[in-house]
């Protein structure tokens, strides 16, 4: 039409227009068709990018839960500590999710809802009853038994960096007055437009011409989340166009709620380091340590007002700006009448209710999650672990945690003031293999070079008890009573070299029993008793126990000059503690996605590596070493505890190992110099000290081992090894496999010692 | 399929016994005015002494997936129960067995050899791991170790 009234016009200029047209016309219609396709390009991209895997979201991971029950080693110290480190309020009345109140040794408690790894459990109200140092019964509202456990705190990721973080919620679980809140404030008309609003703009255009700068956005939430979403955060013209065909699209879409709920996990909300908070589900968490569904008016009024700059608003920095923000959103939800007055002014008669940092702040194990990482990367790619809302449950136990952090730490005795020693804890599940605790470095939070899993060090003693498990599995030749020979002992290596061992005290004993050869870590014995077994044999039973050595053994193998990890260490003697049943040490109980499905559940493995007769005869010896022999600090050290371990020291004093167990943990302590340079302690006086202190702090009942079928007993006179009664005075009784007990002799036998009686 | 059907019939015959002949603990906790905290099945044969309550509670849950046929879900109960209760040999042959109708044969059969080192003297629990044992080298195509395994259940007697 308008052409049209335009053709009749002077001649010259419409004979330019005339030759003008179509190339006019292309133009016109490259940019119609342009514009099409870009909007098109716009709305399969919404589609493509809202409908699928809206969120970049690290993987979560998180500890193990906290188990209540009766008999549990729990004092109300170690619960309190629990609730306190996944946001749980102490409360004079305990009405609601999340509150608990103590009352001497009882202990009232609302849990929260949580999807375990086992599946998802309901809120519920509990009574905890302590005695002493444990826990005598767990009851709930009708007295009934009840089994509990309080959900697992969260950790630090397992590819630390910069990265937006976020804890997705759902709308119903978002409180009315948040969701109407927000809307009254960013955006009254939400809920009838279609995703962008012109008068809005044009209100805020005015406004900020007349302000000379910008003071008003005059964005939808849906805008905004388009902006956050899709965009780039530059302000230019062709953006604000992109924004608003964007919006539309979404608009057409998707539905209000939906929009709505993608706003709230999507929008920013501070910083924590690195980790920028996204979304309200983890902004309660981040200021306020509560599940978004448990925040009170107050608290969701500031998390609005800081919507608006949550750095300028920034409540631990600047209370009373965050407070007038805070203020200003209830006045505007009092007035859009969301909430009354009167509960809006008594929500600005609160407190700011912000947290510490130090409260919200992810606990870092790094230690424990260099192992988890290298266990995750062999069943999950890089990329889903960075961003696809994994969510790995482990099984660090943080109060076993904590206790091999304070008993490394110098302050503590552990090291004492030397700053060159360092040090490495692994403690795992006897039975299990689950590790429980990790540490790889004297100070434990500080990222960097893993000497737990890392540091190969040589093992010293420890690794003689592989020497004589060896020969236990022997019993026609060999028993705990056999007579062993600690006489000097020179071996021909070939081409001229000779190896002499020497025994740590430079003496030599002569005849005694294996059972004392190992238990006072006689060298000279060992290597002898280790060279009659055969190198070949003693190999495969370190290849039984989960140690491949990189070469074929030789003779100084025997005492240790061996290069193992403490982790190796931990799972050599594993197997060992739990009967000759390996089980591979696991960092991981089950992985979830990011919607509670269950991905994988890592279950339960044992395999029987080693027989359960010749296992038990060593764990016997190995009691004996706690009992009297280079472990025997352990009688003071840990009274009333039934332990079991090996020291390990190498030459010159450069390692001190201790590694043993008792009887639901597995642990090793490594101390020595980062350089190899002599460290200056034995395995009795460093590793030992730091073990006994850690495991003093992990309480664990102290019961005898299981005796296994095919076991017999016999009392032993201490020099002959020979059966005797067992009136005998120093008569020790000993356990064998059946059909292998020595000679019964009369009298009490002790010729040589002159013990007749 | 026959085979295994009939196997199910004296295995939870044998546990039956077998719990039965578990020297009851007492309950570890001070709460004396709880009953003894043992489960007992609706047909009142599966009779397992526990150490406290929490244990006998996910004994119970356990029981309740592996007749729903939620495997996995029992298993996440057994598991938990052994956590708290490690040496207890009636569940890791509970483990054993259902790892065993998962198709894991050489796992199961080193679960049960683990709960006959925990066994001590319940000959009954021995019986009934040995004849899983047996089923578990049967499977893997092992005719002869399974011959063995089931020798060594004779030894400890039928139900």
């Amino acid at each position: 039409m308008t052409r049209r009234s335009r053709s009749p016009r002077p001649a010259g200029r419409a004979g330019r227009l005339q030759r003008l047209r179509p190339w006019l016309l292309l133009a016109c219609g490259v940019a119609l068709a342009f514009g099409l396709a870009s909007f098109f390009l716009l709305d399969a991209r919404v589609r493509a990018q809202f409908g699928q895997t809206q969120w970049r979201l690290p993987a979560h991971v998180y500890t193990q839960p906290l188990e209540l029950y009766p008999g549990a080693a729990l004092t109300p110290a170690a619960v309190r500590a629990h609730l306190q480190s996944v946001g749980y309020r102490a409360v004079e009345r305990v009405a609601e999710p999340g509150q608990y109140r103590f009352e001497g040794a009882r202990l009232q408690l609302h849990t929260r809802a949580f999807h375990y790894p086992d599946g998802p459990e309901s809120a519920q109200r509990l009574e905890v009853r302590f005695a002493g140092d444990s826990i005598a019964a767990v009851t709930g509202p009708r007295g009934a038994s009840a089994l509990a456990r309080v959900q697992p705190q969260r950790i630090g990721s397992v590819f630390p960096g910069r990265q937006e973080d976020r804890l997705l919620v759902r709308l119903d679980e978002v409180p009315r007055f948040l969701l109407e809140g927000l809307i009254a404030v960013e955006d009254q008309d939400f809920r009838d437009h279609a995703g962008i609003q012109p008068s809005a703009v044009l209100r805020a255009l005015l406004a900020n011409l007349r302000a000379g700068r910008t003071v008003q956005g005059g964005s939808t939430l849906t805008q905004q989340l388009v902006k956050n979403f899709f965009l780039s955060p530059e302000q230019t013209l062709g953006r604000k166009f992109t924004e608003a065909l964007m919006a539309l699209s979404l608009e057409w879409h998707y539905s209000k709620d939906q929009i709505l709920a993608a706003y709230l996990n999507e929008v920013y909300l501070g910083q924590d380091g690195r980790r920028s908070i996204h979304g309200v589900g983890l902004g309660a968490r981040h200021w306020f340590n509560r599940p978004v569904s448990e925040l009170q008016l107050h608290e969701a009024a500031l998390l609005i007002g800081l919507i608006k700059g949550p750095s300028w608003y920034h409540p631990r920095e600047h209370p009373e700006r965050a407070r007038d923000r805070r203020d200003t959103v209830l006045r505007v939800m009092a007035r859009m009448g969301v909430v009354s007055r009167e509960r809006a002014r008594a929500a600005m008669r609160q407190p700011l209710g912000v947290v510490s940092r130090d409260e919200v702040r992810l606990a870092e194990y790094p230690a424990y999650l260099d192992l988890v990482r290298e266990q995750l990367g062999r069943d999950y790619r890089e990329e889903d672990l960075r961003s696809g809302g994994l969510r790995v449950f482990t099984w660090l136990d943080p109060r076993v945690q904590r206790a091999a952090e304070a008993a490394v730490d110098g302050r503590h005795g552990g090291l004492g003031a030397d700053s060159g020693l360092q040090v490495a804890a692994v403690v795992a599940e006897r039975d299990s293999g689950a590790v429980l605790a990790l540490v790889g470095d004297r100070e434990p939070r500080r990222p960097g070079f893993n000497r737990a899993l890392s540091a190969r060090r040589p093992v010293g003693s420890l690794i003689k008890p592989v020497v004589y498990l060896t020969a236990l599995r022997r019993p026609d030749d060999y028993t705990l009573a056999s007579r062993v020979n600690d006489d000097p002992l020179r071996v021909e290596l070939g081409g001229g070299r000779t190896w002499e061992p020497q025994n740590h005290d430079d003496e030599f004993r002569g005849e005694m029993l294996l059972i004392d050869a190992l238990v006072d870590s006689r060298n000279v014995a060992t290597a002898r008793l280790g060279l009659e077994l055969g190198l070949d044999a003693v190999g495969r039973n370190l290849r039984r126990l989960g140690v491949a050595p990189a070469r074929t053994l030789v003779p100084a193998d025997l005492l240790g000059s061996l290069s193992l990890t403490p982790l190796q260490v931990t799972r050599l003697y594993q197997t060992i503690a739990a009967g000759g049943f390996d089980a591979p040490l696991r960092t991981i109980a089950a992985v979830h996605d990011a919607d509670g499905g269950s991905l994988r559940r890592y279950g339960l493995s044992v395999e029987q590596v080693l027989p359960a007769t010749a296992t038990f005869l060593l764990g016997h010896a190995l009691e004996q070493v706690a009992e009297r022999g280079t472990g025997r600090a352990l009688g003071w050290l840990l009274p009333d505890r039934r332990v079991a371990g090996k020291t390990g020291t190498t030459n010159d004093l450069r390692d001190s190992w201790f590694a043993g167990y008792d009887s639901r943990h597995v642990a090793t302590v490594w101390v020595g110099r980062d350089d190899s340079a002599p460290a200056g302690l034995s395995g009795s006086a460093g590793a030992l000290r730091i073990w006994a202190d850690m495991m003093r702090r992990i309480p664990a009942p102290a019961r005898p081992p299981q005796v296994p079928a095919g076991i017999t007993w016999a009392h032993i006179d201490p020099v002959t090894g020979l059966q005797v009664s067992r009136q005998c005075p120093d008569s020790r009784r000993l356990p064998f496999i059946e059909g292998s007990r020595p000679a019964r002799t009369r009298g009490c036998g002790g010729v040589i010692g002159g013990k007749q009686s | 399929m026959n085979a295994r059907a009939i196997l199910w019939l004296p295995l939870a015959g044998a546990l039956a016994a077998a719990g039965c002949a578990t020297a009851p603990e007492g309950p570890m906790d001070a709460d004396r005015a709880e009953p003894a905290a043992t489960t007992v099945e609706e047909d009142g044969t599966v009779r397992h002494s526990v150490p406290n309550r929490a244990v006998a509670l996910l004994w119970d849950r356990a029981e309740r997936a592996r007749k729903d046929g939620r495997i996995e879900d029992a298993l996440g109960s057994l598991e938990r129960a052994l956590r708290l209760s490690p040496d207890d040999p009636v569940l890791w042959s509970r483990v054993a067995e259902l790892r065993l109708r998962q198709g894991e044969y050489a796992v199961a059969e080193n679960l049960a050899a683990k709960s006959n080192a925990l066994a001590g003297e319940q000959r009954l629990l021995r019986y009934r791991n040995w004849l899983l044992i047996a089923e578990a080298r049967e499977r893997r195509g092992d005719p002869e170790g399974a011959e063995q395994a089931r020798a060594e259940a004779e030894q400890y007697g039928g139900p």
